[in-house]
């Protein structure tokens, strides 16, 4: 089970853990200096990570019971709160940035809703 | 499903004749299928998203009266018997309120033509189901 800030959110249907690139942050300097070629190293990128998955319930109610959940936890400053696969793997001081749901609800067999959670471990 | 030699049927309070066979049939539009981070199987499906059509077996056995137009909206009323019986307990009433979707013919031989009257059934709300099945 994967768990936020000890908190089961996406466990109502399913979801992927992905990892954002890692490594060195290089500003392309033409952004900075249109006549400057070239690029610079400026540090290490932060560890972003993305839940993208689908919340799952079997009425709208409860539908909204579990985005509620989530977004009561987007909150400035953001909440930095150890975040947890489901293979167990434990990524400590992570910060959910923002979870963008998809463009419709799906009313099926279930009421469902695609989504996509961002958490940042800030560098500062 | 499928209802062989229907009693009646009417379009939009139009008599279609020569009737044979009424299918309905249901088409996935949109389906969901996700996976997990657990291995390889899917582990949740549902189909969000779904089309009825109905279909009107026809052999038309005489110079026929006008039918319903491409894109034409109205009631499609049938009139069958339940499980092989003709009693009028049986008699079961079909409506849907449809949108003829296409008509086509094709020569089955020397004298024959078989037609076929395609509908797209439509929810009056999007969740309640477009077939209604009741008693006559």
């Amino acid at each position: 089970m994967s768990v936020y800030n000890d908190l089961d959110l996406f466990g109502s249907g399913p979801h992927r853990f992905a990892q954002a690139a890692i490594g060195e942050y290089v500003l392309i300097n033409a952004r900075v200096d249109p006549f400057q070629a070239g690029s610079t190293p400026i540090g290490p990128l932060e560890l972003t990570l993305a839940v993208r998955g689908r919340l799952v319930a079997s009425t709208e109610d409860e539908l909204w019971i579990l985005r509620d959940a989530i977004a009561a936890l987007l909150v400035h400053p953001p909440l930095v709160a150890e975040l947890k696969e489901t293979s167990g793997r434990t990524w400590a001081d992570m910060a959910l940035v923002n979870f963008t749901p998809a463009d419709r609800t799906d009313r099926g067999r279930t009421f469902s809703i695609g989504y996509t959670a961002t958490f940042v471990r800030f560098a500062t | 499903m499928i209802i062989p030699h229907p009693n009646s049927v009417t379009f939009d309070g139009l008599p279609i004749i020569d009737v044979a066979f009424l299918l309905i049939d249901q088409h996935a539009t949109r389906e969901l299928i996700e996976w997990s981070d657990g291995g390889p199987h899917p582990v949740f499906a549902d189909i969000v998203e779904r089309r009825t059509t109905i279909t009107l077996i026809r052999t038309p056995s005489r110079a026929e009266p006008a039918l319903p137009a491409i894109s034409a909206a109205g009631e499609l009323t049938l009139v069958f018997s339940d499980a092989g019986t003709n009693t009028d307990a049986a008699r079961k009433r079909l409506t849907a309120t449809c949108v003829v979707r296409e008509i086509a013919s094709t020569p089955t031989g020397p004298a024959g033509i078989r037609q076929s009257i395609s509908l797209i059934a439509l929810s009056s709300d999007g969740a309640s189901d477009p077939i209604v099945i009741q008693a006559a």
